[in-house]
């Protein structure tokens, strides 16, 4: 029997498995990709809430969370290629210009 | 819920996981955009087991099929190699991150236990397109026209920062 717990359980070594990707990648692309997962993460939770609790509004806030994931990979990724052209390299680390 | 569903379900959750796991560890970003295409596909069906069968499909056209090949595309024409320096950590560094990771999962875990007890609906909620249009066309019309006035300013944000530097 699967309960929404086992879901809930999905979801949240999903979203920790995005911030792990996040904060231990140096690789733009990388972080943008685990920021994708960690927003799936939050889609199979909203869903599973949704369906569990006869409610449509999980759903529905779902494709909401889409339509922004899009808008944001779109920006991400315009940044990632500016900073590549001016740089040349993709390391977050070395992104220092406003440091001391 | 009969054993096929169940099945499917674990099934479903380990690809899931473990593909997801492939993304961050994969040194080649190529590689890694071809894991979370498995981490979505896997989502998919988690969302058809959940009976929402639009954001399942929804899922696949949408994050698999536009923002992924958006991903490839933009590996492809910066030419990529993605041979990055891994800095070695100093020893409690690791410790460090690990315990907090961990207390954040055991965090989450714990705040989704009070639903441990939660059963399967009957066949009352089916996420349908005619139901979910019902939803976005009725209660949920304001935030509907509001992603769309971000969907546009995203488009205004990515042509601006790609033209070409005007010279003085």
């Amino acid at each position: 029997m699967i309960t929404l717990y086992h879901y809930l359980i999905v979801s949240a070594l999903l979203f920790v498995i995005g911030v792990f990707g996040v904060s231990t990648r140096r690789n733009i692309i990388v972080i943008l990709l685990s920021i994708e997962i960690m927003l799936n993460a939050a889609n199979l939770s909203f869903v599973a809430f949704s369906s569990f609790l006869n409610d449509l509004g999980g759903q529905t806030v779902s494709l909401f969370v889409v339509a922004i994931a899009a808008s944001e990979v779109a920006i991400g990724l315009a940044v990632a290629v500016l900073l590549f052209k001016n740089r040349g390299i993709l390391d977050p680390n070395e992104m220092n210009l406003m440091k001391d | 819920m009969n054993d096929l569903g169940i099945y499917l379900f674990y099934i479903s959750a380990l690809s899931a996981i473990l593909s997801a796991l492939a993304v961050i560890t994969n040194q080649k970003p190529t590689y890694a955009v071809l894991a979370l295409t498995v981490t979505m596909i896997a989502l998919s069906s988690l969302f058809v087991l959940l009976k929402a069968y639009f954001v399942a499909v929804i899922q696949i056209l949408i994050y698999a099929g536009a923002i992924l090949v958006l991903f490839l595309f933009v590996i492809m024409l910066l030419g990529i190699k993605g041979v990055e320096k891994v800095k070695k950590q100093k020893g409690f560094q690791t410790a460090a991150n690990s315990i907090i990771g961990l207390t954040f999962l055991g965090e989450l875990l714990i705040a989704g236990f009070a639903f441990q007890s939660a059963k399967m609906s009957g066949a009352g909620l089916a996420g349908t397109v005619e139901a979910v249009g019902e939803a976005l066309f009725g209660p949920y019309l304001f935030p509907f026209e509001l992603v769309s006035g971000i969907l546009l300013i995203g488009i205004f944000g990515v042509v601006n920062l790609a033209q070409k530097e005007k010279t003085r």
